[in-house]
């Protein structure tokens, strides 16, 4: 699909059909989150095949119930999704960007994702929440202390016709605000 | 540009040739970034994005700093200031996240339509740079409830400019399934 128009037609999905997704699908959607621009490259220290991200695809239904505690309202789809991504940063060398550094990859992810004929949907920004439900993520996907969760996403195939979009129309501003 | 190919082959560009990028295309790069995800009902309301285009030289020149690796975007014909709305400048709230998004949507509408871009940070979580990150927020005149989240410089970018050789890990290194 051509890029902008991508980037243009890609809605948020909640519903998902019962159909499995291949790993082969979702390891390209995350070849594309790891495209993603990112700081920490020209720090001293730094090994020349060096990304921040790592990625834990979980399709295990207890533990998407589980990670579904962060968020009450949206229980539902996360468990109906076929797999749900927890996009994380190692924080080792982006200890000031993580969030910048997940989210422009989850970004990524969820176009790639568009334009493969998948739908998805970010259910919770790591940098928002509570550490006790923190916790939890880490506990059900082990986390290492240095590996921090940014985005979670769902992945799945559509099962809905999202109404259309209204967007603002007084967002620019020119030289200042 | 098909948009896996548009992922995969965009680079962060920081030489910038002396053409003019017209208001048409920066207001399509702005399109692009309101279609990205908020988290909330499809409605103007909850898109809590906020842009500022940027082609006066002196304001540019501001935003560069003193800092020899930040003279390039002080070069590009206009820089995009992408904000948010947040209720408190010094917490890490869903804005953040949220601005990211909307930001990566540009720098891969930016590649496709053939102009190169740059993420640059405003300094975040990082007290070091208080004293910078006002100085942009005062260049910029916002609000207090504003939040600056990074400078998107644009051009064309330079065919002349070195690229070091890309290095990503595959995915038996970095995908984790269930559990790390």
């Amino acid at each position: 699909m051509e890029t902008i128009q991508c980037i243009k037609t890609r809605r948020s999905i909640r519903s998902f059909t019962k159909k499995e997704v291949p790993d082969e699908l979702l390891e390209k959607c995350i070849d594309a989150a790891q495209h993603a621009p990112f700081c920490g490259k020209r720090l001293s220290g730094v090994p020349t095949d060096y990304t921040p991200w790592e990625f834990i695809v979980v399709k295990d239904c207890a533990a998407k119930q589980k990670l579904a505690s962060v968020r009450d309202e949206t229980n539902k789809f996360f468990t109906e999704a076929p797999a749900l991504i927890v996009v994380c940063v190692d924080k080792k060398y982006s200890d000031t960007r993580w969030v910048e550094d997940g989210s422009t990859a989850a970004q990524n992810l969820l176009l790639a994702a568009h334009a493969l004929g998948l739908g998805g949907v970010w259910l919770c920004a790591y940098s928002n929440i509570t550490p006790a439900i923190e916790k939890v993520t880490r506990e059900v996907l082990n986390l290492p202390a240095n590996i921090q969760p940014v985005v979670m996403v769902a992945l799945g195939y559509s099962n809905e016709k999202p109404k259309p979009k209204k967007l603002r129309t007084n967002a620019v501003h020119y030289e200042k605000w | 540009m098909e948009t896996l190919e548009c992922i995969k082959t965009r680079r962060s560009r920081r030489r910038y040739l002396n053409k003019p990028v017209s208001e048409e295309t920066v207001n399509k790069l702005i399109d692009a970034a309101m279609h990205a995800p908020f988290g909330g009902p499809p409605i103007p309301l909850c898109q809590i994005w906020q842009f500022i285009v940027i082609r006066d030289a002196e304001i540019k020149k501001k935003l560069a700093f003193d800092y020899k690796d930040r003279q390039y975007i002080a070069t590009a014909p206009v820089i995009i200031a992408v904000c948010a709305e947040a209720s408190d400048e010094d917490e890490w709230k869903e804005e953040e996240v949220i601005g990211a998004l909307a930001i990566e949507n540009i720098i891969l509408a930016a590649h496709s339509l053939g102009l190169g871009t740059c993420f640059v940070d405003v300094f975040p979580h990082n007290d070091k740079h208080k004293a910078d990150k006002l100085a942009i927020r005062k260049a910029l005149g916002v609000p207090d409830n504003i939040k600056v989240l990074a400078l998107l410089p644009i051009g064309y970018p330079d065919p002349k400019e070195s690229l070091e050789n890309k290095q990503l890990r595959s995915a038996k290194e970095i995908v984790h399934y269930e559990k790390w």
